[in-house]
């Protein structure tokens, strides 16, 4: 038997686990302002979003892919032992928050992950620094960007609404908008996310010279990794749906219609250049925003500052888990 | 920009402007990371402030002041017209139905 091409496919069905996880885990942001507005039904909600998050296969490329492939540990570096504690540290701080309640992100997790298994094994020096930086810059980024389209667009819709005298009629209006956002939203989210289990698994490739270093991701990789992210949404994680749609702040359609179309602007712009971010980050963003519109004690700061600090933690966090688990894995073999 | 108003302190008063100061924050703290965001090169190592992802904090600050000053331009509009109620809201005060304007 080769034992090389079994560990290769065991770390690819890790990955895809990953992406299952991130789809139990993440995936439900898709959905949190269209159930908690009660357009669609938690059961309907998350088919329509995993429909869309599978969708997403044909619309973005694989750039976010090859960031996380060769954008944050040194090819040279890269090893099926790394790739596997850098999922497990991932999977475990994944697992930990969704226990917890948080929503942390799970692409931070990752990349925590990945690069405290890489400096055990390798040393600092097989970190990117560029693409680690460039990840780094758009934590930052991602949810103040969010924030900003979230509170803008939530101003131009009430600067066009507010000659309207019908509020029934604009409501189902936005009631039905929103099945549209949620759609949107449910395409960055598979557009971004799914591509980081595709760079796990062609990093893998790479590695154990399946593939060579300037490959694209294989098709089989594209169509496994959406599936799994798509089945991952389809069982949900309801805790983070709680938190994200009832508990920052009250949202009404026509919030939940600004939010998600604020996130899904900023994912999609972010796909097609190739940064990986949070979907969790960005759309906590909008929901700020949109609440900001109306005051700021709109916006319940305690469980956004909750927020924060799961972001703040999942790096180290990932790193710190995937460190031991390549720690116990060296001293077992 | 609000809908509704703040609410007051102890003292009567609204509060100040909370929301432009958060936003003039984020504006800050963007523009901080203006040198930071540029391409970070192996060979030629940092650049400053032309190129790279340097676009994004640049127009994130501007934005948010933009923002910060909409904030406090409808802060001081909502505080004139508490100091200065509507032709109808004191018509309301003093016992009218609101819609006779006449």
């Amino acid at each position: 038997m080769d034992w090389q091409l079994a560990a290769v496919a065991a770390v690819v069905v890790v990955a895809l686990i990953f992406d299952f996880v991130n789809g139990f885990h993440d995936a439900a942001n898709s959905i949190a302002t269209v159930v908690s507005t009660r357009v669609l039904s938690p059961r309907v909600a998350v088919g329509w979003a995993a429909f869309f998050n599978f969708a997403a296969f044909l619309i973005f490329g694989t750039k976010v892919a090859s960031t996380i492939a060769k954008g944050v540990v040194e090819p040279r570096a890269l090893s099926i032992g790394v790739v596997f504690a850098g999922l497990i540290g991932a999977i475990g701080w994944n697992l930990l928050t969704w226990y917890l309640g948080l929503p942390s992100s799970s692409s931070h997790a990752l990349v925590g992950g990945m690069a405290g298994a890489a400096v055990v094994t390798a040393g600092w020096s097989s970190l990117e620094a560029s693409g680690l930086w460039k990840i780094a810059l758009f934590i930052i980024f991602s949810p103040l960007i969010g924030l900003a389209l979230g509170m803008i667009f939530m101003l131009i819709i009430m600067r066009a609404t507010q000659r309207s005298r019908n509020v029934e009629r604009l409501n189902r209006g936005f009631r039905r908008g929103q099945l549209f956002s949620a759609a949107a939203f449910s395409l960055g989210h598979g557009g971004n996310d799914a591509q980081k289990t595709m760079g796990i698994i062609l990093a893998v490739l790479i590695a154990t010279h399946h593939l060579p270093a300037d490959a694209d991701v294989p098709m089989w990789v594209v169509l496994g990794a959406h599936s799994a992210i798509a089945l991952g949404t389809m069982l949900g994680g309801w805790r983070i749906v709680k938190t994200m749609g009832s508990r920052i702040t009250k949202l009404q359609p026509v919030g939940g219609v600004a939010a998600e179309g604020a996130a899904a602007v900023t994912l999609f712009a972010t796909s097609f250049a190739g940064i990986p971010v949070s979907t969790t980050h960005t759309i906590t963003g909008a929901i700020v925003g949109v609440g900001s519109t109306r005051r700021l004690s709109a916006v319940r700061w305690g469980i956004a500052g909750q927020v924060v600090w799961a972001w703040i933690l999942t790096i180290p966090g990932a790193f710190v888990i995937a460190a031991l688990t390549s720690l116990l894995v060296g001293a077992l073999s | 920009m609000a809908n509704e108003s703040e609410p007051h302190r102890s003292d009567g008063r609204p509060p100040g402007d909370r929301r432009a100061l958060v936003f003039a924050c984020f504006a800050l703290v963007s523009w901080a990371l203006y040198p930071l965001a540029d391409r970070y090169d192996e060979a030629d190592g940092w650049h400053w402030g032309s190129h790279g992802w340097a676009f994004v904090p640049a127009g994130l600050g501007t934005v948010y002041l933009v923002l910060a000053l909409l904030s406090l331009l409808d802060h001081r509009s909502r505080q004139k017209l508490e100091a200065r109620p509507l032709l109808y809201d004191r018509h309301d005060r003093d016992g009218g139905n609101g819609l006779d304007r006449g």
